[in-house]
């Protein structure tokens, strides 16, 4: 309780007067490391804010908080990964699979991998379990993976509870952090995140899509909040490579993303054939 | 008959009872518009009748001449510039969405002939700058006929290359701003007398203006030709129009080369086929805002 309210001098090194005596020079911001995100964000996160990265099953979550973490020790800021959902081992052979060796990382206390489980995490309360880990590693970074999974263990006003004291736990701490969630919605309506009455609590919300565009499913990325700051409010496209996520251009020729029924505007529809005419109908028939 | 999906005609089981054989239904098939066919002869036919009618310049009379001041500059910059610079635009999306260098070279054209339409018609209404606008003109008009059997020749060949989407933006640029940029040195060199003459009021044209205007029209004339032959065999409307109109600014242009003098009958028949083919090039352009017949697909 203590920790929250009164930090300990340990603690308040790595917490709001650290963070803004020492970094918070004109423009200051936490880069993700992925140029064109870091563009879409205006520099970069907020110093201290809380991220939610929401997003269905397969839309690269993990790998996107990975990637921030992993870019956050090569900029020397040490970080911290949270899972309640994968076992070690595998998110070493995952991380791996990309280039990054998490198991150097953590070997030189640059990079914590904690694999628990949500209950734990809930009864730990404020005395949180995380507390040792941060104070040994003093990460600038942490990724929680994810509330969804201490939403199957509480009800929704006590999801929100949690999700609040964790948030503010780890701001008081001067963590920058990602929340991961995962969001049921595939296709269809909007992106809705704000089911479990999250959204408030966080200050920058990056959502991840998957889009059927001409019978073939593409990736969306869009900055949907970010308090304080200008962004990026365009959808743009992003791949999951070999080594990590790529985002490339906004979707300018389409409309309707965001609902689920994409279609390409009447000028771009036209530009198109424009181009079926003069260019493509040769191939089609050569 | 009820019809499923894309003319697959279902059972007849009310009937006969048997399936029809494939002779009885066959898809509708590609019906152009011939009526925008017809006035290419024509225009033909009226350029010849009035250069075998007409006497040579020094006799032409004033009364066979009809030029009032900012017509024709009024007529270029709606027929001729506007629709040349919708092409441009439709293009230029095209290209960058696709990355096919031949729209490039098409909007390009269009660019050249839109901007100097638009600046050489309105010179020309200055005192002393006939010569000038009419120099801006007719270049622009080899300029852009030069584009179009670049791009004629590319789709025809099928060696149209596909470029990158991250060199998309910057060559589309450079093209434009490259074409924009002689337009406007061209202006000044002829606003300048830094051009040798192209027309000589009372004399007429210079033979060097001649051979500019010869080079268009027989270039303009075989883009034509290279669309229209794209156009039979993938049957797009797009295209069909495309070609009409760049005949029809091909005999437009010829008919200026066979003029005795601006306003008089060729000169008026030449710059109506010229903005009759401003309107097939918007006709193109509709066409390809126009969501396409299944079977012309």
């Amino acid at each position: 309780m203590n920790r929250v309210t009164s930090p300990s001098q340990k603690t308040r090194t790595h917490g709001f007067d650290q963070l803004f005596s020492d970094d918070a020079g004109e423009g200051f911001r936490v880069k993700s490391g992925i140029v064109e995100l870091d563009e879409m964000l205006r520099g970069g996160f907020m110093p201290g804010d809380a991220v939610m990265l929401a997003g269905s099953a397969g839309t690269g979550k993990t790998t996107l908080a990975l990637q921030y973490l992993v870019n956050g020790v090569k900029l020397g800021e040490p970080g911290i990964y949270v899972t309640f959902e994968e076992l070690p081992d595998q998110i070493y052979r995952d991380a791996k699979n990309f280039g990054w060796d998490l198991q150097r990382m953590e070997e030189e206390d640059k990079f914590r991998l904690v694999c628990t489980s949500p209950n734990l995490m809930l009864e730990s309360g404020n005395d949180s379990l995380l507390d040792d880990v941060i104070r040994d590693v003093q990460p600038r970074r942490l990724v929680i993976d994810s509330l969804s999974h201490l939403e199957m263990l509480v009800t929704k006003d006590a999801m929100r509870m949690e999700a609040y004291r964790l948030v503010r736990h780890l701001k008081t701490r001067g963590v920058s952090s990602i929340l991961l969630w995962e969001s049921p919605q595939i296709s269809g309506a909007t992106f809705n995140v704000a089911d479990a009455g999250l959204s408030f609590l966080v200050d920058c919300i990056v959502a991840l899509k998957p889009i059927e565009i001409e019978s073939s499913l593409r990736r969306a990325l869009v900055i949907l909040k970010m308090r304080g700051s200008d962004h990026d409010k365009s959808l743009r496209e992003y791949e999951i490579t070999s080594h990590g996520v790529k985002i490339s251009t906004p979707f300018t020729q389409y409309e309707g993303l965001m609902s689920g029924t994409p279609t390409r505007s009447l000028t771009e529809e036209a530009a198109n054939r424009w181009a079926f005419a003069f260019a493509k109908n040769k191939q089609k028939h050569s | 008959m009820p019809k499923t999906n894309r003319n697959i005609p279902e059972p007849d089981i009310t009937g006969s009872g048997r399936l029809p054989t494939p002779g009885e239904h066959k898809p509708p098939g590609w019906r152009p518009s011939l009526l925008g066919a017809i006035p290419l002869p024509l225009f033909i036919g009226l350029i010849t009748i009035f250069d075998i009618i007409l006497p040579p310049p020094g006799q032409l009379g004033s009364g066979l001449r009809f030029e009032p001041a900012y017509l024709n500059a009024i007529l270029y910059t709606v027929f001729v510039s506007i629709t040349s610079f919708l092409v441009a635009y439709i293009s230029l999306k095209s290209y960058l969405q696709t990355g096919f260098t031949v729209l490039l070279l098409l909007g390009s054209a269009s660019l050249a002939l839109g901007s100097t339409s638009i600046l050489g018609t309105w010179l020309a209404n200055l005192p002393g700058q006939l010569n000038a606008g009419i120099t801006i003109v007719n270049t622009g008009g080899l300029c852009a006929s030069i584009f179009h059997l670049a791009g004629g020749s590319t789709t025809s060949t099928g060696t149209s290359i596909e470029n990158a989407p991250r060199v998309r933006k910057p060559l589309s640029i450079a093209a434009y701003a490259g074409v924009l940029s002689f337009t406007t040195l061209l202006t000044i060199a002829s606003l300048g007398g830094l051009v040798p003459l192209f027309f000589v009021l009372g004399v007429g044209q210079t033979p060097l203006r001649m051979a500019v205007l010869g080079s268009s029209a027989a270039l303009f004339a075989v883009s034509s030709v290279l669309f229209a032959r794209l156009c039979l065999s993938s049957k797009s409307d797009t295209l069909y129009w495309y070609f009409l109109a760049l005949g029809m600014t091909s005999i437009g242009t010829l008919a200026i080369f066979f003029g005795r003098a601006p306003g008089d009958p060729i000169s008026w028949t030449g710059r109506t086929a010229q903005f009759l083919g401003g309107i097939y090039f918007l006709q193109a352009v509709l066409t390809a805002f126009r969501r396409p017949h299944p079977s012309s697909s």
